[in-house]
């Protein structure tokens, strides 16, 4: 899917751009490795939010093909979303939480990541 | 809209002459939806320590919007995509092409939505009533029928068991 791809060059332009701002004087391996840690430590909330306008079967359609979920968990969370106004999706780093959100907002659907506080 | 075959990966699927005209119809208004449309987060405070992945957000809609509308493109002028017979036509569409068309039709209904100004669906499941229909909004409502036609009925195909 062109999705993937483009989600691929933003990972890489992403994690480019984190290993520019290391700062290289100071214990420059531990200093990078921690960064990168803290960037995939789950620390973000992927949650879909309703709107009066994506079918509920598409809903569900892009949580199998997002997440691989089957059907059942698919229409599990379209219906929190369609009943209680969101559902969260998945809990992950800053890295893979642009992902979902990417891949889900690609399909139109209005998701977004907040702090796990 | 209905399931003709699936043959060596593809979906081949049966449309009447007006599923048709109404596709080659409305494919040409993508993209619809408003680029700023999408937001990463909506957490106001944090948004700013996001401004850089927010930014590649950005860039990676926009890019993923001229590879949808060159697609497009390429569909509507590719004539050997359908083929014609007494019933309507045939449209063989490989897995990606159908999540393509999938988020294309939805692009559209939701941009109509927003050209509407976002309203919310009325209890007859409509968002605006027969008597607001005017010339300015009359394609723009029935893109929004349209497409989630069209997307249904895409999806009962995907989906048969539902």
């Amino acid at each position: 899917m062109a999705g993937t791809d483009i989600y691929d060059a933003l990972v890489l332009v992403y994690n480019f751009s984190m290993a520019e701002t290391a700062v290289p004087l100071v214990l420059p391996e531990q200093e990078t490795r921690s960064a990168t840690q803290a960037a995939l430590e789950p620390g973000y909330l992927v949650i879909c939010w309703d709107d009066p306008v994506n079918l509920m079967d598409y809903v569900t359609h892009v949580f199998m093909t997002v997440f691989g979920w089957p059907q059942a968990k698919a229409k599990h969370h379209m219906l929190q979303v369609h009943q209680q106004g969101k559902s969260l999706l998945h809990r992950a780093g800053l890295e893979h939480a642009e992902h979902y959100v990417h891949r889900l907002q690609s399909y139109g659907l209005t998701a977004t990541m907040e702090r796990d506080e | 809209m209905k399931l003709e075959r699936r043959a060596r990966g593809r979906w081949v699927l049966r449309l009447l002459p007006q599923e048709k005209m109404l596709m080659l119809a409305v494919l040409p208004r993508y993209p619809l939806l408003p680029p700023e449309f999408h937001r990463l987060t909506k957490d106001e405070a944090h948004a700013a320590k996001l401004n850089h992945a927010s930014q590649l957000l950005v860039e990676a809609h926009d890019k993923q919007r001229q590879q949808h509308r060159q697609a497009v493109q390429t569909f509507l002028e590719d004539a050997s995509r359908f083929t014609e017979d007494e019933d309507g036509a045939l449209l063989s569409l490989g897995d990606d092409e159908v999540e393509w068309l999938l988020q294309v039709l939805n692009d559209i209904r939701m941009g109509s939505w927003a050209r509407l100004g976002y309203p919310q669906q009325r209890e007859d499941g409509h968002y605006q009533s027969v008597e607001n229909l005017s010339k300015k909004n009359a394609l723009d409502m029935l893109s929004i029928e349209l497409c989630g036609a069209l997307q249904q009925q895409l999806l009962e195909i995907l989906h048969p068991t539902d």
